[in-house]
């Protein structure tokens, strides 16, 4: 498994560049590898090459859930030690929930739960409350600040 | 919300995933969905103009060498301080999400932050340090001792 130390001077540039969003041109990896001095092959292969070693865990699309019609919240119970397991199984059935942690704290269970377009939100976490018999604390979003971290790897950027 | 028709639902539902890595990978995508090249380059410059596509870009594993301890840190802060003590906190490196979430009777605390160390002791020194700073009402460490369930939204995929 490559680490960030591991990458080259080259790597980094092109990681540090590309993570910001390819150029979106019918010759994405061509365009990017212009400023940086690579030619498309050259883009690709070193890509291929960050992913194979899974410094890169996806090369895609980062859309605006709430554009695309989804809505979600992150919810909190707490569950008695003997029931842990059986609530949190009961929970991750839901398709709709995509991450869930045990934590130690009195709320214990902390999941986020997102329905589609068309979908209620509101009527999910109610049938949910209803399966489980447990009522859960309801904490949607009201503001982002910081969301996840883009990695500086360029060489100012290593500590 | 937009309006997207099947082939935009198509396309969001591949590029979530992974563009190939090849000199057109447009193409590809094309051909798949149904679309020549210069279409599927327009509708996703279109979907980057108007928001709901953020960016084309590579994804890395979220693995910072040596940071093995992690915690969200809930605190309970006044609210004409929540901005100024948000945007505070997003400064920090060891800080890799901030968030503003809705509070209620049961639950004080309104400022949520991911923080990561090199250990458990580290940990909590950084945040005692991020307290000193902020000067919150109150505020709490919850450490995540089991991952339940880590998925990833999957927008349009029964297409």
């Amino acid at each position: 498994m490559m680490r960030a130390e591991d990458l080259s001077e080259k790597d980094k540039e092109l990681l540090t560049r590309a993570q910001k969003g390819l150029p979106l041109s019918t010759t994405p990896f061509e365009d990017i590898g212009e400023k940086l001095d690579m030619d498309g092959e050259e883009v690709v292969k070193r890509l291929r090459k960050l992913k194979e070693g899974k410094m890169i865990r996806r090369i895609g699309g980062v859309f605006d859930s709430k554009m695309l019609g989804w809505e979600s919240t992150l919810l909190a119970a707490k569950v008695p030690k003997d029931k842990f397991y059986d609530v949190a199984e009961q929970i991750n059935e839901h398709p709709g929930v995509t991450h869930n942690y045990r934590r130690d704290y009195e709320y214990n269970l902390w999941f986020t739960l997102s329905v589609g377009p068309n979908e209620d939100l509101q009527g999910e976490i109610e049938k949910l409350e209803k399966k489980t018999g447990y009522e859960f604390l309801q904490l949607p979003k009201k503001k982002k600040y910081k969301l996840g971290v883009k990695l500086d790897l360029s060489a100012e950027g290593d500590k | 919300m937009m309006n997207f028709d099947d082939k935009d639902k198509r396309l969001i539902s591949i590029l979530q995933e992974n563009i190939p890595l090849e000199s057109r990978p447009f193409k590809n995508i094309g051909e798949r969905v149904g679309l020549d090249e210069e279409e599927v380059v327009d509708r996703i410059r279109k979907m980057s103009d108007n928001g709901v596509l953020k960016r084309l870009a590579p994804l890395l594993h979220h693995r910072k060498a040596g940071f093995e301890a992690n915690g969200m840190i809930v605190w309970q802060v006044p609210r004409d301080r929540e901005d100024e003590t948000g945007l505070r906190l997003s400064q920090y490196d060891e800080v890799s999400h901030c968030y503003l979430r809705e509070t209620g009777p049961e639950w004080k605390y309104n400022l949520y932050s991911m923080v990561h160390a090199e250990s458990e002791d580290e940990l909590e020194h950084r945040v005692e340090e991020m307290a000193e700073e902020i000067q919150p009402e109150d505020y709490a460490i919850l450490r995540s001792t089991e991952e339940l369930k880590k998925t990833s939204l999957k927008y349009f995929s029964s297409l």
